[in-house]
């Protein structure tokens, strides 16, 4: 019970705390001004949707959460191709980034806290959970920052790279679920390296987090992936000369 | 963005009136699912209609797969998956893997034929399956 | 700049929070191992318990298990728990599902013919594991702000050195060069602090030289001056007397410049002389109004041979407590100022007055005036108004300010510039504490 509060809080938080000290580590002048400012543009949103919730997933034949994700994903995937082409846009494109992926994960969160409504004895675990989930996740940001600051110091390509392999992450998942849904087909996976890195580890949480890490991709979504991974380092080069 | 939206639906809508997929069911109740061994014939594209029966939603999870899908409590969830290879695929639910845990098998054309005989037999003799 | 404190502090919790909190997570894995392997082994021994009693008597088995007997693969007992038909499981430990719940189920099997079905909820064990294991977490993440705390206390406490060396540079005035002094200085700042400390002792005595050697340099330059300046008046007496013609021009021009210079002497050695460094003031109470009416009667003739219009308004009587010499001094340097940049015919006033709190003097002249963007400079040794192309004509050394400046600020008083009352003209304030 426990640990899988932990897992799944970890597994929903995680991808927020990636993206933050990588965006955290652009130029900006005020940076606690940026983020009160991310958070109330995402309660907000969370205000707006979280009554909504039911009906979205009701939607397109019980398919609107999937559909609701990747607009967000989409809409995500363009603020940080846009934080690459230009860094004039870089505190509102920061910003709805943030909150998109702020949404993503609080309606993840919202969903799942519901499991444990009217069950004796749950909300205590929850909140141990959620409490040791948070703790990993903050903790791997900030050391995810230092570690960025640091490296940023020899060469500007680890931030392009790590926005790269950010961007790469949301457009796969984008795909995954539209393979989902069925928009576009499944094929057959290319492998299968559960046995070397099983996904649900704690270092496989970690990766699919930060860059996507599938333990059984299939073409499509490798495609997918490469290619916005390899257009984003383009444009990075592009904007670094 | 309009565009594209109205691309997805266009292709969304296209692929619903396409697909004649085989359907099986899988229930979730008391966090446990059943059948909680899904037969199912591999190199064909199916789907499997979720239904949630207990209050709380579940996340029906499979990484096998690659699938991973809410359902909200007391309502049902389509999940598209195909054409499969034979073998085994492990799903869970999300929310409760200690109970919620079950797995997908994929049978070959020939193995397929003879399960389903067996079933039909299974059924004509009342001979109750337990899982 | 990142704070090295701030850094520490973050870096720390961060990976304590991250390894102590996955080494939790780690250890709740292997203990919910570890307890299932031992229900398993409870199992197990129930299983080989009531396979042996049943076979000599029939006894009522384990409460909260489902049991079931086969002989032949005929259930030949069931329990309440368990389902009315033989549960198909492969035997040995396994999980299964049936009548709602999933259950752990051991299959056990005796010669050829007996075969056991035991099973547990698997709800059951794990509540009971999660229970025991969830309460040994609680004391790492109940303990995990206090070791924050204490580790932001270490690094604090850690860094407290670094934080009053710069706190002690940073209070210091520009002028203060003695050397630094920290009590219980760690290793690593010893060779900063004796650095800068040796840093300190040249800048002071470079200083030091450099202040020595105006003066010096003035006082050595005073003597043969006033011989030069004797000597000049001699021979000019001399050749009058003689009747040996000279250019009158050029004698008196020669004799204004060797004055200029010796003006110029005098008011670096005063600048010396009243620096706070070497001034030892001899403060009385003064009447600051008297001082003002002789200093303007010593340069009466001087006013005079300009046709300017003095006059001195305000009170008759102020007191204020300062040094006498240096008083006098200001208002000779403030009245000669105003002689000096005021035309032919012009007006100087001075106004004494008093706020709540200071004495003041107002010296205005119906001069030319200061732009006020020269205020903040014209306090600035040799600085002139309008630099290069200051009108030649007047003398001056651009220290008379300077000076004032210095004995203002050495009576912990005030200076100010504004424009006068006159259609022209700067008004010079002072203001002084009041002799109470």
């Amino acid at each position: 019970m426990l640990i899988n509060t932990v897992l799944v809080f970890t597994r929903d938080l995680l991808p927020l705390f990636i993206l933050l000290p990588v965006l955290l580590q652009m130029p900006f002048g005020e940076k606690r001004w940026l983020l009160i400012r991310t958070g109330l543009i995402a309660t907000a949103g969370m205000l707006l949707i979280t009554p909504a919730l039911t009906a979205i997933t009701r939607l397109a034949d019980g398919n609107g959460l999937e559909l609701f994700f990747i607009l967000l994903l989409t809409l995500l995937l363009l603020c940080l191709l846009l934080l690459s082409i230009s860094w004039r846009y870089r505190t509102a494109t920061t910003m709805l980034a943030l909150a998109l992926q702020t949404i993503i994960c609080a309606i993840n969160l919202v969903l799942f806290s519901l499991t444990s409504v009217g069950v004796a004895g749950a909300t205590e675990s929850l909140w141990l959970g959620a409490v040791l989930g948070l703790g990993i996740c903050s903790s791997i940001a900030v050391l995810a920052y230092q570690l960025l600051a640091e490296l940023k110091r020899f060469s500007s390509w680890c931030l392009g790279i790590m926005l790269a392999l950010i961007a790469a992450r949301q457009s796969s998942e984008a795909i995954g679920l539209l393979a989902q849904i069925d928009v576009i087909p499944q094929l057959t996976t290319l492998w299968d390296s559960s046995n070397l890195l099983a996904e649900q580890s704690e270092l496989g949480v970690f990766f699919h987090a930060w860059f996507g890490y599938e333990a059984t991709p299939d073409a499509i979504q490798l495609l997918t992936w490469a290619g916005t991974f390899i257009l984003m380092l383009l444009i990075w080069q592009r904007q670094m000369r | 963005m309009r565009v594209s939206r109205q691309y997805l639906w266009l292709l969304l809508l296209g692929s619903f009136a396409l697909s004649a997929r085989q359907e099986f069911s899988l229930k979730l109740k008391d966090h446990l699912f059943s059948p909680a061994r899904l037969t199912v014939p591999a190199g064909e594209k199916i789907k499997i209609r979720l239904i949630n029966q207990d209050d709380t939603p579940e996340e029906f999870e499979s990484f096998s797969l690659n699938r991973e899908k809410v359902v909200l409590g007391q309502s049902q969830a389509v999940i598209y998956l195909g054409p499969l290879q034979p073998g085994e695929y492990p799903f869970f639910g999300d929310f409760h893997p200690d109970s919620a845990k079950g797995v997908l098998i994929a049978l070959a054309d020939a193995q397929w034929r003879a399960h389903q005989q067996q079933q039909t037999e299974n059924n004509e003799t009342e001979t109750p399956h337990v899982d | 700049m990142t704070s090295v404190r701030r850094y520490l502090i973050s870096v720390l919790i961060a990976l304590l929070v991250l390894t102590s909190f996955l080494a939790a997570l780690q250890s709740y894995r292997l203990s919910a191992a570890r307890a299932s392997a031992l229900f398993d082994q409870d199992l197990q021994l129930v299983a080989a318990s009531i396979l042996q009693h049943y076979q000599s008597s029939n006894t009522e088995p384990e409460q909260g298990l489902a049991v079931q007997l086969m002989k032949n693969n005929q259930l030949v007992f069931k329990n309440g728990l368990a389902p009315a038909t033989a549960l198909a499981a492969p035997v040995g430990f396994s999980e299964q599902n049936f009548l709602g719940k999933r259950w752990r189920v051991y299959i056990g099997q005796s010669g050829t013919e007996w075969q056991i079905m035991v099973a547990q909820p698997l709800q059951q064990r794990l509540q009971l594991a999660d229970e025991v294991i969830t309460a040994s977490l609680y004391p790492v993440v109940f303990s995990l702000p206090l070791q924050a705390i204490l580790i932001w206390l270490v690094v604090s406490r850690a860094l407290k050195p670094l934080q009053l060396l710069s706190a002690e540079l940073t209070s210091r005035k520009a002028s203060e060069l003695t050397p630094v002094t920290l009590n219980q200085v760690p290793q690593e700042l010893q060779p900063v602090i004796q650095a800068t400390n040796r840093l300190f002792e040249r800048l002071s005595a470079a200083f030091a030289r450099e202040k020595r050697f105006a003066s010096d340099v003035a006082h050595e330059l005073r003597t043969p001056l006033s011989v030069l300046q004797i000597t000049l008046h001699n021979a000019i007496t001399h050749a009058r007397q003689q009747g040996i013609p000279q250019d009158d021009a050029a004698m008196q021009a020669l004799q204004d410049g060797v004055e200029r210079m010796r003006q110029l002497i005098e008011q670096i050695m005063l600048l010396n002389r009243t620096h706070p460094d070497n001034f030892q003031a001899n403060t009385k109470p003064l009447d600051w109004a008297a001082l003002c009416r002789a200093v303007v009667a010593e340069h009466y003739s001087q006013i005079e041979a300009r046709q300017q219009q003095i006059s001195i308004e305000g009170l008759e009587h102020l007191a204020v407590k300062a040094d006498e010499f240096a008083l006098r001094l200001l208002v000779a340097n403030l009245l000669g100022n105003a002689i000096k940049y005021t035309p032919l015919g012009g007006q100087i006033k001075l106004t004494l007055s008093t706020t709540a709190t200071n004495a003041v003097l107002d010296v205005a002249d119906s001069g030319p005036g200061i732009a006020p963007e020269e205020y903040p400079h014209v306090f600035n040794r040799f600085y002139r108004v309008g630099g290069d192309r200051h009108q030649s004509a007047t003398p001056g050394s651009g220290l008379g300010l300077a000076i004032v400046k210095e004995l203002v600020q050495l009576h912990g008083g005030r200076i100010s510039l504004g424009r006068s009352e006159f259609s022209s003209g700067l008004k010079v304030s002072v203001e002084l504490p009041l002799c109470v």
